[in-house]
């Protein structure tokens, strides 16, 4: 296919496609209620359609099967017991949630849904699926951990229409072990806007034609971890463990191909891929637990007693010890605010939501999905500028109090979740920022990582209570930019990329600058 | 600063569809499918996307009307469409080479729909595996036929570096649909 064989087939991927009708009718009281609060006319079919929804529920209740969840309404749950046999045929409500446990798991936790319109769906092994038309869906998870079993329901005689059962994570394909350590690059030049300069050693990890990116780095006592790899792509996936103390590299294959979020807590780091959350042991990079969840960015959290699973339109809850789905919160919507997409866990007991065109944060219960606080993020960064699910807890740093941060443009935000109040502004990027030893660091690249890297990256240094940088360090290459900070090993260690020209090429990222934070703290002591 | 046009006595470019319950619904009704399609087809063929999307646009639209005049009210709120859209693939690339450990960050999962393939779901496909910066970049210049210099303010680059990602984007297109087929 030639290049205009190409821009032909791109300029013809439109055509007409209409939305769902529910989502149509929602938007439109929703413009009204935006455009004058007054006018509040629900259409009909709303209001039937709330009817028979009611009606539908009361059936499920009526016939036993169900009770009522104190979770978010509409939702359903009941404990199944084990040793049911599948089952496919047509048959009510009340059938077709005994027929459910067919994954065999000692519990079955059944989630059932109204869905008045069309929805998405995502199953275990990354893929998902759509419907467009009101449905009853009945979703399992088992703590077997074979997967979700969704079965769906037509509005009218409880049919089953379509019974699904999720894939388990595909075995991962073979890979081979990364290549070893080549040549370390030339060191890596810092400097400071007086000419104070900074050398920081640069360390091959990967062969950069073998391994597509670095994305993140978690550190671990005296060990660092790098995730390599690219998201969807079916290039081999791995972690590569750092010794700080000596600089060895051991590569550690993942199964299930490149991780979508990584977190660490609860003494074992967390990797969620396309199709599974794998639970690591924090020395060996060993996956000790997988768990099926859905295909999705947002990293998972842990509150002491439960995983925190965000999802597309909402959040689940999974016991940490089986694998077993415990709840499950839909948090899409929220009354007067239209944005409202929570993407991360539970912080201070709370979600956290932030409105762009209003600048107000939202502070929600997570049970109920009503706000709790409203916190305006002041007018010192444009809201509009900020991430709408770019919150996150700046927890237990030695001398600070616990915050909020709101990631803005070139900003942070800090708000105190103790009186829910607005804090101040760190003139640092929130992404990808370390707090350590009372330095807030974080790195810039120039029109985005996969930016137009004319100007030299920096290192910024900023006081974590707020207020302008401190320092800024600025790359002594010009087609060097920086991310992804971390301490580790009394070093700030982060990934760092080059380009031969600029515009030109690309290389994969593969090498990270190790700074000694003595070195750092003299060449800031210098500038004072 | 410059007054409103209300401040100055002139409709919005809404005039009075926003004060009329029949002229509101029409235009609406009008115009959510154009812009519904809009961006269906250009974020990646995520039905729960391209509705947040859409949502979002609608809303802006209603809340910035009185900013400004223009002649073709669908090819106005089209234009903050392709604002949003723009403003998803930047969040997109942000996320997709980001670190992830203080901020919590999220993408639409990959979607394999039910039901017959279209003829054009593997070039829609192929596209939605590329990096967000081609991605974005291959869209608003081929598919929504934006020149290089205004895909360039959109996405915040300069106009070499879209040119970058073009070609860049459409090796990676090619060989990914040769791969498929």
């Amino acid at each position: 296919m030639n290049d205009t064989q190409l821009v032909e087939a791109l300029r013809r991927l439109e055509r007409p496609v209409e939305p769902g009708a529910s989502f149509g009718e929602e938007l439109f009281v929703k413009l009204q209620a935006q455009l004058e609060p007054r006018r509040t006319t629900r259409p009909i079919v709303l209001l039937a359609a709330a009817l028979l929804a009611a009606a539908l529920f009361g059936m499920a209740v009526a016939s036993g099967a169900f009770r009522e969840s104190p979770l978010t309404p509409p939702s359903y749950r009941v404990e199944v017991p084990r040793g049911a046999t599948p089952g496919s045929t047509p048959g009510d409500v009340a059938e077709a949630a005994l027929a459910l446990p067919l994954l065999a798991g000692p519990e079955a936790v059944v989630v059932m849904t109204w869905v008045p319109g069309s929805a998405v769906f995502d199953l275990p092994d990354g893929t998902a699926v759509a419907y467009s038309d009101p449905f009853w869906a009945v979703e399992v998870t088992t703590a077997a951990g074979a997967g979700n079993l969704l079965i769906l329901l037509d509005d009218g005689s409880l049919d089953i229409i379509e019974y699904l059962s999720a894939v388990p994570p595909t075995a991962a394909p073979p890979v081979t072990a990364a290549p070893p350590v080549t040549d370390p690059a030339a060191p890596l030049e810092l400097a400071a806007a007086d000419g104070r300069t900074i050398s920081a050693p640069v360390l091959q990890i990967a062969d950069a034609e073998a391994l597509p990116s670095v994305q993140t780095l978690l550190a671990s006592g005296d060990t660092l971890w790098a995730f390599v790899g690219f998201p969807y792509r079916e290039d081999p996936a791995y972690l590569v463990r750092i010794d700080t103390r000596t600089n060895a590299f051991t590569p550690v294959a993942l199964p299930g191909g490149a991780p979508l979020a990584v977190t660490a807590f609860d003494g074992a780091i967390w990797v969620r891929d396309a199709g599974a959350l794998l639970r690591l042991d924090a020395q060996t990079g060993a996956v000790v637990a997988s768990v099926p969840v859905s295909a999705d960015w947002a990293p998972v959290g842990f509150d002491g007693e439960a995983i925190w699973v965000p999802r597309v339109g909402g959040i689940d809850l999974i016991d940490p010890d089986t694998g077993g789905a415990l709840r499950r919160i839909d948090t899409r919507e929220a009354a007067g605010h239209p944005y409202r997409r929570i993407a991360g866990p539970p912080a201070f007991g709370s979600l956290w939501d932030l409105d762009r065109s209003s600048g107000i944060v939202h502070r929600i219960d997570p049970l109920t999905g009503t706000d709790v606080a409203t916190i305006a993020i002041g007018d010192e960064v444009d809201p509009e500028q900020c991430g709408a699910d770019d919150l996150v807890p700046l927890v237990g740093i030695e001398g600070l109090p616990d915050a909020m941060v709101a990631a803005c443009a070139g900003a942070s935000v800090l708000i105190d979740p103790a009186s829910n109040t607005y804090v101040g502004v760190v003139q640092a990027p929130a992404h990808g920022a370390t707090v350590h030893d009372g330095t807030w660091w974080s790195l810039i690249v120039p029109g985005g990582v996969g930016g137009d890297w004319a100007a030299p990256g920096s290192l910024i240094a900023a006081d974590p209570a707020g207020g302008p940088a401190l320092e800024t360090f600025k790359f002594g290459q010009p087609q060097t930019a920086g991310w992804s900070p971390i301490v580790a090993g009394a070093s700030l260690w982060f990934v760092i990329g080059q380009r031969p020209e600029p515009n030109r090429g690309y290389d994969d990222n593969q090498r990270l600058a190790r700074i000694p934070l003595a070195e750092l703290s003299m060449a800031m002591e210098e500038g004072r | 600063m410059t007054p409103s046009l209300a401040e100055q006595g002139l409709p919005g470019v809404l005039g009075g569809v926003l004060t009329d319950d029949v002229a509101f619904r029409a235009w609406y009704d009008a115009t959510l499918p154009r812009v519904y399609a809009y961006l269906y087809h250009r974020c990646g063929r995520d039905r729960a996307l391209a509705e947040e999307l859409t949502q979002q646009t609608f809303v802006d639209a209603i809340r910035t009307h009185g900013r400004t005049t223009a002649d073709d009210r669908v090819k106005w709120v089209i234009g903050i469409a392709r604002h949003r859209l723009a403003d998803h693939f930047r969040a997109l690339e942000r996320r997709e080479r980001s670190v992830l450990r203080l901020v919590s960050d999220r993408r639409a999962p990959e979607v394999t729909w039910v039901g017959p393939r279209e003829a054009d779901d593997d070039v829609a496909d192929a596209l939605r595996r590329l990096p967000a910066a081609q991605r974005a970049a291959l869209v608003l210049r081929y598919v929504d036929d934006q020149p290089v210099r205004e895909v360039a303010r959109l996405l915040g680059r300069s106009e070499g570096a879209v040119e970058s990602l073009l070609s860049r984007g459409r090796e990676a297109l090619r060989r990914t649909l040769g791969d498929e087929r």
